[in-house]
């Protein structure tokens, strides 16, 4: 253990002492990330504006603690003309009554966004409903007048949910992405980088077990590259309020406007697990590399593994089976995703924790068998 | 002591050591001679037990270096140039640390550290970064470090290599000093005055093959020479020409 804990101080001296090391996996990307955070949300606004008229027609869920309920209101489902006739035969929907009644206010026709995209709900109503009751109103001789009715759409989801559903989609994938080029810049200088100076050899050459060497050094490493992404995440969820204190604006509103408390705390923790598959991964490769250079080529297959597992789980519709949480990388994009979306549950969460601290000892045990003196010399 | 016998090292379809024996007494210095690529480094290197042998064993105390890696850790120093310290650390830092790989306690590390700095005027500068430090002094530090544990055996490749003569001279001193206090140490070195200033006694490989075994008056002798230099260029042709001749016809053999 005292072996163990002397590589830990090590690393962190290590990182502390070198203001190029300190610069690049503290300071630089937190101004990054600030930066293009800040352009997100931005953007965000604009199409968080933008739905409430771009956004087809929807059904259910109407709120009517925030919404002018006044009129009628046309729950509608998704269908055929057959099943809009019954739909309207069971809630014995008079249209002719309605339009008339509201030919010179107008339909108001609520939709939810969050509730998933029905892009042919809006053709529907105006095929199935509409027009015929426009062209019933003309050959009735009433068409004078029918042109201007006025249909209204009206966007009833919240605000802080669509930034929310938004969020889901973007920060697992983006503080993956963070974590694992911190881990990748501090391990793969901690394992490849001192094999290419010829540190390594010097450490090996100690009477320490392999087991201690690796376990000391990733340890240390994941310490310094987590601290690192904390701090990240700190100044993300801090930087709404500092931008409050000091313009006034909340410039990165998105991140505070989404996470509690507890969903950043469930985030850490997760975090704590995937670094520690991270770490794992590239010591892994570290083991086959010469160079800096190599080990980080090899750990972007990390990187690619990453990259596809976050899409994969953006496009997860509807909740994910158990077995899914399984899949490591993976199960923490879809965990994340449901964390931000306040969909995650226990027995989701510890199936992930499981699975990503199985996959950590699987390639700890990986890179213990495959590191020997030799690996430690070019 | 040290005892190594027909030890193969094989890289890929490369044999670097070609059934190699020694035999390395205690409290002697003994001098690895031979070109550059003869495999003096990766003799060193598995006696250091960073290299295991393809074939072969290696003794070191009686423990087998296969087995009993871990001990004889405990009891060797190998330095190298290849082998080098974190640039970003003090002399202190670096003392402070491998000192607790070592498993030395904090007196030990002190009174070690005090009596090496001392010897090799590293204390004035002990709380400076190793990076900002002259090639002699990177090489006394390194030296120091290796040193700490207090090692029974010292394997040194290239010693004084990139040395100017005082610092040459005081590594060489320091090297004798050590003998003397019954320490073995094995060299590797292509520089003959080095040996003949500091070897008991000299094996020499060529291709990866041991091809001499003495003292140097031994090995003068038996070769009918006037000095090492002449011993060693004499055995070099003989036994690099024959190598030469294997490799041609061996390919003849593949060509028909």
């Amino acid at each position: 253990m005292k072996v163990v804990w002397t590589f830990v101080k090590h690393e962190i001296f290590k990182v502390i002492k070198n203001k190029k090391m300190l610069f690049s996996i503290f300071v630089m990307p937190i101004l990054l990330v600030a930066f293009s955070l800040g352009l997100t949300s931005m953007q965000l606004e604009r199409e968080a504006h933008a739905d409430t008229y771009r956004v087809c027609f929807f059904n259910a869920q109407i709120r009517e603690e925030s919404h002018d309920m006044s009129g009628v209101i046309l729950q509608l489902e998704n269908g055929s003309k057959e099943e809009y006739a019954a739909f309207l035969e069971d809630k014995q929907v008079n249209l002719d009554e309605i339009f008339v009644e509201f030919m010179e206010t107008g339909v108001n026709v609520y939709y939810n966004s969050l509730d998933g995209a029905v892009e042919s709900l809006l053709p529907n109503i105006e095929e199935y409903m509409i027009k015929p009751y426009m062209e019933a109103a003309y050959a009735a001789g009433q068409g004078a007048g029918v042109e201007h009715f006025a249909l209204e759409v009206v966007d009833t989801s919240d605000e802080m949910e669509r930034k929310n559903l938004s969020l889901s989609f973007m920060l697992p994938y983006l503080l993956q992405i963070i974590l694992f080029m911190n881990l990748v810049s501090v391990v793969g200088d901690t394992f490849a980088g001192e094999k290419e100076r010829g540190i390594l050899a010097k450490q090996v050459l100690t009477p320490i077990s392999t087991n201690q060497l690796i376990f000391g050094k990733l340890l240390g490493s994941t310490l310094v590259g987590v601290s690192s992404s904390v701090i990240y995440f700190v100044i993300l969820t801090l930087g709404d309020w500092i931008s409050l204190k000091a313009t006034g604006k909340a410039a990165m509103g998105i991140v505070r406007a989404a996470l509690g408390a507890g969903q950043i705390v469930v985030m850490l923790i997760g975090f704590a697990f995937l670094s520690l598959v991270f770490v794992a991964a590239i010591v892994l490769a570290s083991c086959f590399a010469k160079t800096v250079k190599e080990a980080t080529n090899l750990s972007m297959i990390v990187y690619y593994i990453v990259i596809v597992a976050a899409v994969a789980s953006a496009f997860q519709m509807g909740e994910a089976p158990i077995i899914s949480y399984a899949i490591p990388i993976y199960n923490f994009s879809l965990f994340m995703s449901n964390v931000l979306s306040g969909t995650a549950t226990l027995i989701n969460g510890l199936v992930t924790a499981a699975s990503l601290f199985v996959t950590f000892l699987i390639l700890v045990a990986a890179s213990v068998m495959n590191f020997s003196g030799e690996k430690a010399i070019n | 002591m040290i005892r190594i016998e027909n030890v193969t090292k094989k890289f890929k379809d490369k044999e670097a050591v070609k059934n190699l024996s020694f035999h390395i007494r205690q409290g002697e210095i003994f001098a690895l001679l031979g070109p550059n690529g003869a495999g003096k480094t990766t003799t060193m290197r598995m006696l250091s037990t960073l290299l295991k042998a393809t074939s072969g064993d290696i003794f070191i105390h009686g423990l087998d270096v296969k087995k009993d890696a871990t001990e004889i850790k405990k009891n060797i120093a190998f330095l190298t140039t290849e082998i080098r310290l974190d640039g970003q650390f003090t002399p202190n830092e670096l003392a402070d640390f491998y000192g607790n790989l070592y498993g030395m306690d904090k007196e030990a590390i002190r009174t070690n550290k005090e009596r090496l700095f001392t010897y090799f005027d590293i204390t004035p500068i002990a709380d400076k970064r190793y990076e900002t430090f002259s090639t002699g002094m990177k090489q006394k530090t390194s030296i120091a470090i290796c040193l700490l544990h207090d090692p029974k055996i010292i394997i040194f490749d290239e010693p004084t290599n990139g040395l100017d003569v005082l610092t040459q001279k005081q590594v060489e001193d320091f090297l004798l000093m050590e003998k003397e206090k019954g320490k073995t140490l094995v060299i590797s070195t292509h520089i003959l005055e080095v040996v003949e200033a500091l070897a008991d006694r000299v094996g020499i490989i060529i291709d990866g093959k041991n091809v001499a075994e003495g003292t140097i008056e031994e090995v003068i002798a038996a070769n009918e020479a006037k000095d090492l230099r002449e011993a060693f260029i004499s055995l070099y042709e003989r036994n690099h020409e024959m190598e030469a001749s294997i490799v041609k016809e061996s390919k003849k053999k593949k060509w028909w």
